[in-house]
């Protein structure tokens, strides 16, 4: 196989999963649009199968391409490095460097490429998108170890997703729907990485953002989300957030453009002999131009610094980074699947792919490198801070989702390229696994949920007979009743202004604090969440270990160069001790633990619903526990029962109120997926083990093939082996120190520790519950303030700019209307006016020419 | 062939009037028919349209009243076959928005709406300053007449306000027609109003500075108060509110185009000097008018003023692109040309980007707002969003306006990405700030447009009070033992949906989509009780779909919830807006389809107006590229 049989599959890649999504969009438009499921027909339900049957051959054969791709690029030699990054080398040679390592020579619009590196195929054009004047923006694709990289991530956990989904969303009405958004999303993602010039990034940027937005927005007919912002509402949030990333990311680009068409590009152009009209925004050709400018101090190093801050801010919005991660938590809203595929594994890490695929830019401006890791020590900070405290396991994940991506970014910001993609890859499997555990979690504790509503409106007929034998019409009746104020009381909560949050709130299937002693009922989850959350503390020789000691690795020995990076290492290692801790609160609170707190939780809602609603219809005497009483289901007390109950559920309704609740194993789609992430998330760190103790690693020879320019403007610092070892030894530590905090708080003595620090805390626990009060800052003073200014300007244009029209208007119809009356009829007044228009013609005459009588 | 297109809607107007039926649907074929044979005859212009070629072409000439120079002058460039094109393809989608909308007066409806389509088209191609000035005006009655007889309740003032206040600008223009027509005289020889000759004369030798100034102003003010300009635009909102839904789609997609594109054919080319020099105050405006019009589309509570005052921010895009390519042109008191402006075809053809894709999707945006309007007879957010959700009741619906208002947003891949993108790239090789201050419009448009998309399609949201739910509702009479037992199976089926909140709404066969509905049966609350004995809500899924009775256990906002009628789009609504939204996504998607006809046009007026003594070096530049 050559490159060019390469160049000539790439296409398919992105084809694929967009014909997939076009076309389950037709045939849902076609044949299913909003139904719900109950009532679809035998061939409308078998096209609704058929629509996750294209979307998942459409990924896997995605997957396929790039996988060729990827052992394509991996079977050619390595580029010719002049410079190596090895740590003896440690002289930059950054202007030799610079100019010679430029991966791709000259690059004409039109003109067929001269490969300098083997492992960077490129399709310059497909056809031109934007031909005006001398802006040409191709399109075209780009494949080299970055992006081999990327893409056999996206695809791969889009594939584990996809499958996953069918398990999932198995009973949603809007089955179709996803699995037209989710294909679509998998193509934007794609093309994102695949993309060769920077309009076509942000094409992309913009495309994943659209399908994030719909997929949010997924449930938008949801009413109650337990005080969560709801699904619609958190679409936008997302799209808007995103966009004001945008805005700095659109004008970075207009000014490389426009430093292209200055000396920068023509020197360049003129250097390599390209005339006519080229692609000034293809990354070949920029970082070329700009290179060559830096070497010759032809361009201003401001300049450089502005741009790369703008693009720095998009990928803030689109990687959640402070202050622009606001959006990030509350697209939890959409389903869970969702969550792991965008809104953790691959659309978030889009920022840092595009800070590394700009890399030849940023390693030349260590201004906007500080920033970089300012911003991103802020965030893993901020985020693993506030996974402290949540108690939506969703909420959890999503702000250490947060958290981790502020790692890959200060990894970034210091020049640690190959650690931040690193991590990149083991977070996408073990976050992906996590969020796609919490699903599995969630998807259970609905279940468990419902098999109890059920039970509750059986038991509550059968006790409405017992009570009422004489009057059948009204024992169905307050049977029903009382089932629906149960039932709404689990679902809603029963009193607003409660304090107890169970009160206020509902059952909350996400709430950690009703879960516990769930692994008994659910293995293969539990099982495959604790190696997830290892990777994520930092257990040692799990992939989170590796990768973020990597990270940890180079910030330390960067800190001999500039001692801030201490300072980065410093809170770096605090936020893991966080991670570690918070990843273990949730395992032990939701899988570990001697009770399963559901089955109380709803006996007192169900009580409190069910008490009310009694005295409501007057009926005296009235204990809920006769009806219902449930009981943990893995207590062996009541064991021999569950399984009574589980074994005949849906036919015999004949117990007592002794019902015991266990939660039940997802389905095998679901939970093998689960089991494969399990596996990659200690699997993936073996390809990047620190290459101090273990010489370089597979995926630092890899990747080092799209960091060359970068790395030769400023290679790695130097790691002695014994430093990294004492570091990894060090991390490992730290890590399992957060493990045994969380063990001693939340396994050990759940019911009070907890609590206890809680109130110790004080302030900065509220602080950290509240999320360190982001959202309610901004509604202030930008929602709030921009909603007051934009409804004072819409004042204005009512009564000052409409106001001046109207009144020129009237001022018009008023004079006429005076002017009117100096028609008057009476010839005696016309000729007074004559008499007064002649004595002022003379005056003014006199006045002007001096005439003398 | 121009000629052809321009008096076809004539005779489709006549035979309407003339017609001896009072079957509405034949005035509504005829003028279905006229309508398509243009599109069909304005298709076969822009195919045949040879786009390397300067100057304009399918030119017919013929004297006409010799004593005044005036002669039958039509042709068409690069930028007005577009503009023809677009035209033809809203006054199909206009017809078809009023099929069933307008119902009263039919016959006279569509007379004004072809009269209206005879302007338009006349407009774009008349190469005659008399010519021009008779279409021109010919545009303002038939449009006055829409709005002030189908228009709203108040629709007398805002067809006073619209007639009078865009012929004061009118009027100002025909002044400085006048004053042209002397100016030139020397210059050209001999008393002519033809514009072609006129243009060729001034390019040579550059009108009088002061009078550029002046008649800069006074075609400006013309054309300023047509785009609409900031501070000029108050009219728009309060016609669009008032016109009927085609008469909106007409206004905005191509009669503000009207004024976008005088500045193209007259300003610029005739007046470059002065249009360098006062392009820093169009700037100005064009960018206040961007930011101000998002800002204030924001918080207006009507869907039909939102839209408006987002076209004033589009608008606004057209101007900042133009005079930013104007900025590096022309200029006998400016400093020497940079040559980096001379090549700034992004701003040009950005701005005539802008006006195509403006017009197919804020087109697109009030048909959409028409289709609602249909149904709830309402346009104000706060009363759909209490109504329903719409987007449950009419997914394809909701799906099309989707891409209409995502477009509208500029995401790339959509129309609307590529105009945008090429203004602001242009505005930024005359000075980066420009840009910045443009670029918050990005931030804007995506919050008015989503959340409005949010309010309108997905109903109240975060509005549930378990308290009060749960104090109402002191008996379910309705449900007998037969429908529990239906509900005990209906919610182990639907047991997963609830769970995640997700509540389907049972959608009565009747509510298919298809064509032949009429708008008294579209109308809300004639049948917004439930059937007896229809697929009742499960308890589970009773949450959302309610009970559909003051009794029922909380009220849902829904209150056409179950059997009511609220049927997606019908065959005249979905002709009218997926082909348009197909070609917008198209034209996003492939943007050459478009940007071939602008380059020669670019070049030709930047020849044009450049300099007369930088001129052989420019037309070097601009012809080396």
């Amino acid at each position: 196989m050559t490159a060019k049989d390469i160049e000539s599959i790439l296409w398919l890649i992105p084809a694929i999963p967009l014909a997939a999504a076009l076309l389950n969009g037709l045939l849902s438009i076609l044949f299913l649009r909003s139904k719900p499921k109950q009532s679809l027909s035998g061939g409308q339900r078998a096209v609704r199968g058929a629509t996750s049957a294209i979307g998942i051959a459409a990924i896997l054969s995605a997957l396929v391409i790039s996988i060729i791709g990827l052992s394509f690029l991996l079977s050619q030699p390595a580029p010719a490095e002049p410079v190596e990054h090895t740590a003896t080398q440690q002289v930059a040679q950054a202007n030799d460097g610079s100019s010679a390592k430029l991966a791709a020579p000259a690059l004409q619009a039109t003109g067929s490429t001269e490969q300098a590196n083997p492992r960077r195929i490129e399709v310059q054009k497909v056809y031109t998108w934007i031909p005006s004047g001398d802006l040409q923006v191709n399109l075209g694709f780009l494949i080299d170890p970055l992006t081999a990289m990327m893409l056999v991530v996206v695809n791969t956990i889009s594939l584990l997703v996809h499958i996953f989904s069918t398990g999932y969303m198995k009973e949603d009405n809007g089955y179709h729907r996803f699995f037209t958004y989710l294909p679509f999303f998998t193509f934007s993602m794609i093309m994102l990485v695949m993309s060769n010039n920077f309009l076509l990034l942000y094409v992309f940027w913009e495309a994943v953002g659209l399908s994030s937005y719909l997929l949010i927005g997924f449930w938008f007919s949801k009413k109650y989300d337990w005080g969560r912002l709801l699904p619609p509402a958190s679409g936008v949030k997302a799209f808007v957030v995103n966009r004001i990333g945008d805005f700095g990311f659109s004008l970075g680009i207009m000014w490389i453009f426009v430093t292209m068409l200055g000396t920068v590009g023509s020197d360049y152009a003129a250097k390599h002999n390209i005339t006519g009209i080229w692609d000034r925004l293809n990354y070949a050709n920029v970082f070329g131009a700009f290179n060559e400018a830096i070497a010759n101090n032809a361009l201003s190093g401001t300049a450089l610094t502005f741009i790369c801050i703008l693009l720095f801010m998009g990928a803030m919005g689109k990687s959640a980074q402070v202050p622009l991660h606001v959006w990030l938590p509350d697209a939890m809203a959409g389903p869970t699947p969702v969550s792991a595929l965008i809104h953790a594994a691959t659309m978030v890490t889009a920022g840092v792919y595009m800070v590394g695929r700009v890399s030849p830019l940023f390693s030349h401006t260590n201004e906007a490198m500080l920033v970089i890791s300012i911003i991103g020590i802020v965030t893993a900070f901020f985020g693993s801070t506030v996974g402290c405290t949540q108690k939506d396991i969703k909420a959890v994940m999503a702000y250490s989702t947060v958290s981790q991506l502020g790692y890959m970014f200060f990894a970034l910001g210091v020049f640690g390229w190959v650690a931040a993609f690193f991590h990149l890859m083991t977070h996408a499997f073990f976050k992906g696994l996590l969020f796609l555990g919490c699903g599995s979690v969630i998807h259970a504790n609905e279940e468990t949920i419902h098999e109890g509503f059920h039970t509750i409106q059986h038991n509550a007929q059968d006790w409405a007979r017992r009570r009422f034998p004489d009057d059948p019409q009204r024992a169905d009746e307050v049977g029903f009743e009382l089932f629906e104020a149960a039932e709404h009381a689990i679902e809603y909560g029963v009193d607003k202004n409660s304090k107890n949050e169970l009160l206020r709130m509902g059952l909350d299937p996400q709430n950690m604090d009703y879960m516990g002693n769930l692994g008994k009922g659910m293995k293969i989850t539990a099982i495959s969440m604790t190696f997830g959350a290892a990777a994520l503390a930092g257990i040692p020789f799990t992939a989170g270990f590796w990768s973020k000691d990597d990270i940890l690795g180079i910030t330390f020995s960067r800190g001999a160069e500039n001692s801030f990076d201490y300072v980065i290492y410093a809170l770096g290692i605090f936020a893991a001790l966080l991670t570690a801790f918070y990843s273990f609160r949730m395992i032990f609170s939701v899988f570990f633990g001697k009770e399963f707190r559901l089955p109380a939780a709803m006996n007192t809602l169900a009580y409190e619903g069910m008490r009310r609603k009694a005295t409501e219809l007057g009926i005296a005497n009235f204990n809920p526990a006769e009806i219902v009483n449930f009981v943990d289901g893995y207590d062996p007390a009541n064991a021999a029962a569950a399984a009574h109950t589980h074994g005949e559920a849906e036919t015999a309704h004949s117990h007592g109120p002794n019902v015991p609740l266990a939660v039940v194993e997802s389905p095998l789609n679901m939970s093998l997926p689960l089991a494969f992430l399990a596996f990659m998330s200690i699997a993936t760190g073996y390809i990047g083990l620190p290459g101090a103790i273990f010489g370089e690693s597979p995926l630092e020879k890899f990747l080092n093939g799209s960091f060359g320019p970068a790395l030769a403007v400023k290679p790695l610092p130097v790691e002695s082996a014994s430093t990294t070892t004492i570091l990894l030894v060090f991390s490992g530590l730290v890590a399992l120190a957060g493990v045994f905090i969380a063990y001693l708080m939340y396994h050990r003595n759940r019911a009070t520790l907890p609590v206890r620090a809680g109130k110790l805390a004080g302030p900065l626990y509220a602080f950290s519950r509240n999320k360190w009060y982001w959202d309610e800052v901004y509604n202030l003073l930008v929602v709030q303030a921009g909603l007051l200014t934009m409804r004072g300007l819409s004042m204005f244009d009512k009564y000052v700019i409409d106001g001046a029209v109207n009144g020129v208007a009237w001022l018009t119809k008023q004079s006429a209307r005076q002017l009117r009356k100096v028609q008057t009829g009476f010839v005696g007044n016309y000729a007074f006016y004559m008499a007064i228009g002649l004595v002022l013609i003379v005056a003014l005459f006199y006045v002007t020419n001096g005439i003398k009588f | 062939m121009l000629s052809v297109m321009t008096y076809i809607p004539l005779i489709g107007a006549v035979i309407i009037a003339v017609l001896p039926t009072k079957n509405p649907n034949a005035f509504r074929w005829i003028a279905l028919l006229t309508t398509l044979i243009n599109f069909g005859l304005s298709l076969y212009t822009t195919l045949g349209f040879n786009r390397g070629q300067p100057g304009y072409q399918f030119e017919e000439k013929a004297n006409w009243i010799g004593s005044i120079g005036a002669g039958y002058h039509m042709g068409v460039d690069g930028v007005s076959v577009l503009m023809v094109q677009l035209n033809a393809l809203l006054f199909v989608t206009a017809v078809l928005a009023s099929w069933f909308s307008i119902q009263k007066r039919v016959r006279e409806y569509f007379v004004a709406l072809l009269i209206l389509n005879i302007g338009l088209v006349g407009v774009f191609c008349a190469l005659d300053f008399f010519l021009f000035y008779i279409f021109w005006e010919l545009v303002l009655i038939p449009m006055a007449i829409l709005i002030g007889v189908w228009g709203g309740a108040n629709r007398i003032y805002a067809a006073y306000k619209f007639f009078i206040y865009t012929l004061v600008g009118s009027l100002l223009m025909l002044v400085a027609i006048i004053a042209l027509y002397f100016q030139a005289q020397p210059l050209v020889g001999y008393f002519t109003l033809d514009i072609v000759e006129i243009t060729n004369a001034t390019a040579g030798h550059p009108l009088n500075y002061t009078f550029q100034i002046l008649a800069f102003l006074a075609f400006g003010s013309a054309f300023a108060i047509k785009v609409p300009l900031w501070p000029f635009h108050t009219w728009l909102p309060d016609a669009h509110t008032e016109a009927p839904t085609a008469g909106s789609v007409i206004l905005a997609g191509t009669m503000l185009k009207m004024g976008c594109y005088g500045f193209i054919r007259f300003n610029l080319p005739l007046f470059p000097d002065a249009s360098k020099d006062l392009a820093p105050l169009m700037i100005a405006l064009a960018i206040i008018a961007i930011i101000y019009g998002a800002m204030v589309a924001l918080v207006q509570p009507d869907m039909k003023k939102l839209v408006a005052y987002s076209s004033v921010s589009h608008m606004g895009f057209v101007i900042l692109g133009l005079f930013a390519f104007a900025y590096g042109l022309g200029g006998s008191s400016g400093t020497t040309t940079n040559a980096l402006l001379l090549h700034n075809s992004q701003a040009f053809e950005g701005a005539v980007f802008v006006m195509f894709a403006h017009g197919l999707l804020t087109g697109g945006l009030f048909l959409g707002v028409g289709v609602i309007y249909e149904r709830t007879h309402t346009r104000d957010i706060k009363t759909i969003q209490n109504t329903t959700r719409v987007a449950s009741r009419m997914p394809v619906y909701a799906t099309i306006f989707l891409l209409y208002a995502m477009g509208s947003i500029g995401l790339p891949g959509i129309a609307g990405f590529v105009g945008e993108f090429l203004v602001m790239q242009g505005a930024f090789r005359v000075n980066g700030w420009l840009s910045f201050a443009t670029s918050f419009v990005i931030i804007f448009a995506a919050v008015y447009l989503l959340w409005m998309y949010q309010r309108v399609f997905f109903g109240k949201i975060g509005d549930y009070d378990p308290a009060v739910a749960l104090s109402h509702g002191a008996g379910h009479s309705e449900h007998t033992p037969d429908t529990a037992a239906t509900n005990q199976s209906g919610m182990a089926v639907g047991a997963d949906n609830s769970a995640h909140g997700e509540h389907g709404l049972p959608m009565p066969a009747s509510e298919k989509y298809g064509s032949g509905a009429g708008p008294d049966t579209n109308r809300v609350g004639t049948d917004t009780l439930p059937e007896k004995g229809s697929t009742h809500a499960t308890p589970a899924a009773g949450h959302d779909t309610g009970h559909n009775t003051t009794r029922g256990h909380h009220t849902d906002p829904d209150i056409l919830a179950n059997g009511a009628k609220f049927p997606d789009l019908n065959l005249p609504e979905g002709l009218a807006l997926i082909p348009m939204g197909i070609l917008s996504v198209l034209v996003g998607v492939v943007p050459a389809l478009v940007l071939d006809f602008l380059t020669t046009s670019g070049s030709n007026l930047a020849v044009t107006m450049v300099e007369h003594s930088d001129k052989v070096a420019a037309i070097v530049q601009l012809v080396g590229k």
